[in-house]
């Protein structure tokens, strides 16, 4: 690893975030339907309204 | 070292306890941001070659569609690590490389920005001359003054930083929905007739070539978000919490305001409501419609200086430069810009929308195929503040090829398919858009590299 003197503040953040319990949660199923309905299935029937 | 600003001016990654917007807040900030004038504008553009209910599909089906990969591409992980979408690139282009992203963010929000401050600027002086305050001579000056003024009142709400926009966003977000919501009913029951019968300007002749045109559109308008929405779905606590107000608060409001522009041109042939808002209800209507032109844009000014200064601090020469600098260099250039040459960007707006595509679409696919693919939604943060040989992001000299050669085919592949400055396009632009074949030709290039080239050199940290 290279050699580079952080700021404190920044080297407190970054071992605070390094522990996964820190970290945010991804994206959960819930979720996943919400993004295949709003970002795929709902403009595929829009576009064919519009068609129609 | 100097003093650092407050948390999330400094572009560190912000920890759990400053994660602390919930999806409310997150709603309005996001909306606040979306809802600007420049939806008159893109529902202008479609107008020219769809009718209402053509328009409408096309115009919310693309930016939808372009929300998500905006989504998929940033908000899994800006909120797993309170990073902004700068950041965030690092895994995929380098300790060096990230420049481009940099650069490609100062660029697009700067030219939004101009777009957005001179539109303000034209509605202001419309509306002088409209009550008589000035002769019609006067409107260029007064443009000009306005946009400067207006500089100065984003630079002293920022001054409190990420406060400043969150707070301005709740009060904002209640005149934006409020008005818009009037807009489009002064419209509808004023217009239907004439808006049912109108005939798109300049429809090519190819029914399907203009409904494809239209979703292209759609699509590239909410790609100009990813340099913005990193830096506020940083404040979230997860990405579930990011989730709705990212697709409803971000990707919905673009199509629906889009519409009351769409429907002026078509009906009126002219967008900007502080133009026909006087034409169908005098001035008292045309005051009504410069409030929302100023809360609109103020807004999305807003979040568009903070997420560059946010953006800029990444840059080693600027780590420790103070907030207010940062500022200035987001916003001196749209005053310059405003002063100068304040038609330039009205006249190449197609251009610039095209300009987007062309980048951000290949942006994205590399940050989705990257991060939820090929990393399994893991990134090593502190390799994307710690940069240097042996680092994990360091690849080689700082760059990585597989996220370079991507952008190119990715460059080259839009270019094919849609020329941004002509418009001709070629197959199969009219059946598939330019921006979604260029995304998968950039992922698909960007995911053989690395496992090619990248993983197989003990490269990037996989």
């Amino acid at each position: 690893m290279a050699q580079e003197t952080l700021h404190p503040e920044l080297e407190r953040r970054l071992a605070v975030l390094e522990k996964p319990e820190n970290q945010g949660a991804g994206f959960g199923m819930i979720d996943w339907i919400w993004l295949v309905v709003l970002g795929m299935v709902g403009p595929a029937l829009l576009l064919l309204w519009g068609w129609s | 070292m100097s003093a650092p600003d407050t948390s999330d001016e400094t572009g560190w990654p912000l920890t759990p306890a400053e994660r602390n917007w919930n999806q409310w807040q997150l709603f309005a900030v996001l909306l606040v941001t979306a809802a600007a004038t420049w939806c008159y504008i893109i529902g202008e553009y479609v107008g020219y070659y769809l009718n209402l209910k053509m328009g409408m599909a096309a115009m919310t089906a693309g930016a939808m569609i372009g929300m998500l990969m905006v989504t998929l591409a940033v908000v899994p992980t800006a909120t797993r690590y309170g990073i902004d979408s700068i950041a965030a690139a690092r895994p995929q282009f380098g300790d060096r490389g990230w420049i481009i992203t940099v650069f490609l963010q100062y660029a697009s929000i700067i030219g939004w920005n101009c777009l957005l401050m001179i539109f303000f600027g034209k509605s202001v002086g419309q509306l002088l001359v409209a009550i008589g305050a000035v002769d019609p001579g006067s409107v260029d000056m007064i443009v000009r003054i306005v946009t400067v003024l207006a500089c100065v009142l984003v630079y002293l709400i920022l001054m409190r930083g990420g406060t400043g926009l969150e707070r301005v966003s709740q009060l904002l977000f209640f005149v934006i929905v409020g008005v818009g919501i009037w807009m489009v009913w002064v419209l509808l029951a004023n217009q239907s007739d004439a808006i049912a019968a109108a005939k798109p300007a300049y429809a090519s002749g190819s029914l399907r070539w203009d409904y494809v045109t239209g979703i292209e559109i759609g699509i590239v308008s909410l790609l100009s978000w990813w340099p913005y929405i990193g830096a506020m779905v940083r404040k979230a606590p997860n990405a579930h919490t990011a989730t709705l107000p990212s697709m409803l608060g971000m990707g919905l409001p673009v199509p629906i305001l889009s519409i009351v522009g769409l429907a002026a041109i078509l009906a009126l042939q002219v967008s900007d409501p502080s133009a026909w808002l006087i034409t169908l209800g005098g001035s008292t209507y045309g005051v009504i419609a410069l409030i929302f032109v100023i809360a609109a844009n103020l807004g999305t000014t807003l979040a568009g200086v903070y997420a560059t200064a946010v953006g800029l601090r990444q840059v080693p020469a600027l780590a420790t430069s103070r907030w207010n600098t940062l500022m200035l260099f987001a916003l001196v250039p749209v005053a310059f810009v405003s002063l100068v040459v304040p038609d330039l960007f009205f006249s190449n707006f197609g251009t610039f929308l095209a300009f987007i595509g062309v980048f951000f679409a290949p942006i994205c696919a590399i940050q989705i195929v990257d991060y939820l693919i090929l990393r399994r939604q893991r990134i090593n943060i502190r390799a994307v503040f710690v940069g240097g040989p042996g680092t994990d992001y360091h690849y080689w000299g700082g760059f990585n090829p597989a996220s370079i050669l991507a952008m190119v085919a990715g460059f080259f592949t839009y270019l094919y398919l849609l020329n941004p400055v002509s418009y001709a396009s070629n197959a199969p632009y009219d059946f598939l858009t330019a921006s979604i074949p260029t995304a998968v030709v950039a992922g698909v290039v960007y995911t053989l590299i690395t496992l090619l080239v990248v993983k197989p050199a003990g490269k990037g940290g996989y």
